[in-house]
């Protein structure tokens, strides 16, 4: 798949994203970001946040929670390390089980990530996968796509959103592309 | 076949709920997965069944390169994955694999293990080796964790719980939880799941998964879910444990990306699936990662020419979900652990040949499952491999090889032929036997056997025609060889007739061979793989010896056994191979002669008269191996200039297969009922088809169900009836 241009590469992520039952909103900067996650989380009573998201994450948000603490929150937050337009998937990654927390317990997930991390395909994120397990100082030791909130269709092949993981996924795209 | 297997065959076919749960399923599956591939583009800009198999051939080419090298890869794995921290411990056999998971357990100190789908593990029954040790492990997958309720296997690699109704499942948590649970609201049913299991991840101490890949260049876990659980499988507990067969490895992440791109849409009609996580290693070095490989047969596999490439399997479960005899009767019984054709093609590796004779019976050879398996595994002639070594193992019934030994001679079958021909004359009115049939069988009235069969009727030698609309085709002046096929001979010979009808009307002169007899395929078809070769070498020397430019057939399943089984008869004799394959291209079906070779004028077979409502329905050969569908319905539409009803669910088997639909009826009967309800939808009075098999089985039910303003008609009938002026 070629990339036209940035601004049809996050259409087309929008587009994907959307398909699988993701929310997508564009910020053209870092504070624009956070105020989006802050109407997300108007009227959330429990708010938790990876680190790398305190700057984006309303002042109450607990940061650093244990699994007992962060569990049915009404919203976590963090930040993905890119995202891809094939698929409308956001790649998330860390070593600390905090992070992975607040992507996995919580009610709704909201992730903020950099336009300029926004690549066309699965095979231009291969190369960041690679580089993210290979031992070393920087290897992530668990990193994963995410696609729109959890779902399943075991019973019937009806839909059901909303699993053991968040029923509902919002994605930030911080781009100054309109 | 066992005990075990007639009784759950028997419950199975009596449950018309089981039959009407799975034909919505695979008619959603096929849909959603139709509509993924046409949605994706290669970077080439192929798309649709096109980008499938430019995304299949590569995968499939990524993982023979790790078959052919597998002790290489694994080593590249383990090293990796021991440098990220993570334990690497090779079992030695099924219990050697329990035994490692259950001392875990135990050393931890944790008599509960929460568990993601693994299909290894039912494999080796671990469950059950756990609780033998104490030791509870706790389904976290929702469909796993309804089966697992209600003391069941999977019925489906993916969708384990699909042969169940909400239904069922409320009746099943209801018991389970102790209060009421709607037995409607699927959202209410799946809520129950978030609670229940929520207190199972927040205390076990050991998660397993399995793996869809694990990439040896870093020594990674790639795990595709939906639902959450897997966060929660290999987060909370400490120790993580991924069970995993070594058929999984796959080179590089770009591999596993190709892979990616196929599993899910396969599997579950899904771009892709909600999580998609890598684990390389530990996390933390208080924690552990534990990979425990499992052979179990897989050895055996690789050594064994005419199955290795089943090991490519990625267990998207497409070739369960398209197949007809497992709509029918569902995984408990078209499988053993492994449910669908990969079932009846892996089961005698893992759990022995006995356990497969049952189920590797009901397969009906339509080629369905390798036209969406994302890694081309040749499942069908695979399946007639087992077929073959269960005939060798467990003999034929006393019957069968009755009948074979019959039909293999062509003066025992036709003299037998003549006999039943006029024994049954009082029975026989307008083509069919009107008998009092077991109730088993009465759903399919049997054709009657010809007075007069093809070859009486036909001269050895049929001239060219001179005049009329097609003498002047591509095809003048050549020599076509007509394989009559043994049933059309004695049950059809009115195909046999206009088949040669139209050959000769196309300026060709046709040749029938007097001592053609039958390709082979109802031995192969029962498993008795010495005469299918017998008759095989019979069929390769006749056609032979015509010198024929081209030897044609309106028996599309003899087309198919001749090019496409013949080779792989012949593996181990490399100079019948060879003649097999010198025979192959001048080997040809009908529509496809017609067509390509003789290059029919569009309308030039039009006729004013009636205007009969026609639908095709392709012979599954005719459209999973020869490719000549396309031909058959250029004839009907541009040549002949019929406007054909588009058939639903055409590319699904009429359920003729053979012996299958008279040794599993229900089988037979549940597919064709199937074909005739989508033939039925289209209004069609006409139901035109390409092999003599599904024009006499179809016939057959029209009949027998009431069917009255159905005729079911073969191409060349058709044909032949627009040269009759």
């Amino acid at each position: 798949m070629t990339a036209v241009g940035a601004g049809s590469l996050v259409e087309r992520f929008r587009e994907s994203a959307g398909k699988a039952g993701a929310s997508v909103e564009l910020a053209p900067d870092e504070s624009a970001a956070a105020q989006a996650i802050g109407r997300i989380a108007a009227g959330a009573s429990g708010i938790v946040a990876t680190g790398a998201a305190r700057g984006f994450a309303p002042e109450r948000s607990l940061v650093g929670g244990s699994a007992a603490q962060v569990a049915d929150a009404d919203l976590g937050i963090s930040v993905a390390l890119l995202a891809v337009a094939e698929t409308g998937s956001v790649l998330l990654g860390s070593n600390a089980i905090e992070d992975r927390l607040v992507a996995m317990l919580t009610r709704t997930h909201a992730v903020v990530v950099d336009g300029r991390n926004l690549v066309a395909s699965l095979d231009d994120a291969s190369p960041t996968l690679r580089q993210l397990s290979t031992p070393g100082a920087r290897q992530l030791r668990y990193v994963g796509f995410i696609t729109g909130p959890s779902r399943t269709a075991d019973i019937e092949r009806v839909l059901t959103i909303g699993v053991q993981g968040p029923r509902a996924l919002h994605v930030i795209v911080i781009s100054n592309v309109q | 076949m066992s005990s075990n297997f007639q009784s759950r065959y028997g419950k199975a076919v009596a449950d018309p709920q089981l039959q009407r749960n799975l034909l919505s399923f695979q008619q959603g599956w096929r849909q959603s997965r139709d509509e993924r591939f046409a949605e994706y583009t290669t970077p080439d800009g192929r798309t649709g069944e096109d980008g499938f198999h430019e995304l299949r051939t590569r995968l499939a080419a990524a993982k023979d390169g790790v078959i052919a090298n597998q002790s290489q890869f694994f080593a590249r794995f383990k090293a990796a994955a021991e440098k990220s921290g993570a334990i690497v411990y090779e079992s030695r056999s099924a219990d050697d694999a329990a035994r490692y998971v259950g001392e875990l357990c135990e050393r931890a100190g944790s008599p509960l293990l929460v568990k993601t789908k693994s299909m290894v593990s039912e494999e080796i029954h671990l469950n059950h080796a756990l609780e033998e040790r104490g030791i509870h492990a706790v389904e976290t997958d929702l469909g796993e964790w309804i089966v697992q309720l209600r003391h069941e296997t999977p019925s489906h690699m993916v969708m384990p719980a699909i042969h169940l109704s909400r239904r069922q499942v409320g009746d099943t948590f209801s018991q389970a939880v102790g209060h009421p649970v709607s037995r409607e609201d699927v959202g209410e049913q799946v809520s129950l799941a978030r609670t229940e299991l929520r207190k199972d991840f927040l205390a076990a101490k050991v998660g397993m998964t399995g793996a869809n890949a694990l990439i040896a260049e870093s020594g990674s876990a790639m795990i595709i879910t939906n639902e959450g659980n897997e966060a929660m499988v290999t987060t909370l507990p400490d120790i993580q444990v991924v069970l995993v067969g070594y058929e999984k490895l796959l080179a590089t992440f770009d591999d596993a990306m190709t892979q990616l791109r196929l599993l899910p849409r396969s599997a579950t009609g899904q771009a892709i699936t909600t999580y998609v996580t890598f684990i390389t290693g530990p996390d933390r070095p208080e924690r552990q990662l534990h990979y425990v490989f499992v052979d179990d047969g897989r050895s055996a596999m690789r050594d064994d020419p005419d199955f290795v490439d089943a090991l490519r399997c990625i267990r998207c479960a497409a070739c369960a979900s398209v197949c007809p005899p497992y709509q029918v009767v569902g995984g408990h019984v078209f499988g053993h652990i492994y449910t669908g054709a990969i079932g009846l093609v892996n089961t005698p590796f893992h759990h022995g040949l006995e356990a497969d004779a049952g189920p590797q019976s009901l397969c009906v050879s339509c080629n369905a499952c390798q036209t969406v398996c994302p890694v081309d595994i040749p499942l069908p002639r695979q399946i007639l491999d087992v077929r073959g070594k269960v005939a060798n193992a467990n003999g034929l019934s006393p019957l069968k090889r009755a009948v074979l030994r019959v039909w293999s001679s062509p003066y025992a079958f036709r003299g037998l032929a003549r006999v039943g021909a006029l024994v049954s004359r009082p029975f026989a009115r307008d083509g069919a036997l009107h008998l009092p049939l077991p109730r088993r069988h009465a759903w399919r009235r049997p054709p009657a056997i010809a007075l007069h069969p093809a070859r009486a009727r036909l001269p050895r030698d049929v001239p060219p025609a001179t005049t009329g609309p097609l003498a002047n085709s591509a095809a003048k002046g050549l020599t076509v060889a007509y394989f009559i096929q043994c049933l059309t001979d004695q049950l059809a010979p009115e195909q046999a007739e206009a088949t040669v009808k139209v050959l000769a009307a196309c300026g060709a002169r046709v040749v029938v061979p007097r001592a053609q007899h039958c390709c082979g395929l109802p031995m192969l078809d029962s498993g008795d793989v010495p005469g299918a070769t017998r008759l095989a070498k019979q069929t390769v020397t006749v056609l032979e010896a015509t010198g024929a430019d081209f030897v044609v057939s309106a028996a599309n399943s003899c087309v198919a056994a001749i090019t496409h089984d013949y080779p792989h008869l012949f593996r181990d004799e490399p100079e019948w191979r060879a003649r097999a394959e010198r025979l192959a291209p001048r080997v040809l079906d009908l529509a496809t002669f017609l067509v390509r070779v003789g290059k029919l004028a569009p309308g030039s077979l039009a006729s004013n008269a009636g205007d009969e409502a026609v639908t095709y329905h392709p012979f599954c050969q005719t459209l999973n191996v020869l490719h000549a569908d396309a031909a058959a319905v250029s004839l009907l539409e541009s040549v002949c200039g019929i406007g054909l009803r588009p058939l639903p669910e055409a590319n699904v088997c009429c359920g003729f297969g053979g012996s299958t639909s008279f040794e599993a009826p229900e089988v037979g009967h549940g597919i064709a009922e199937r074909k005739l309800r989508n033939v039925d939808a289209t209004g069609a009075s006409v139901l035109v088809t390409d092999n003599p098999g599904c024009v006499l089985h179809l016939r057959g039910v029209a009949d027998a169900s009431g069917r009255r303003g159905l005729r079911v008609r073969h191409l060349a009938d058709v044909l032949g009836d627009r040269l009759r002026t």
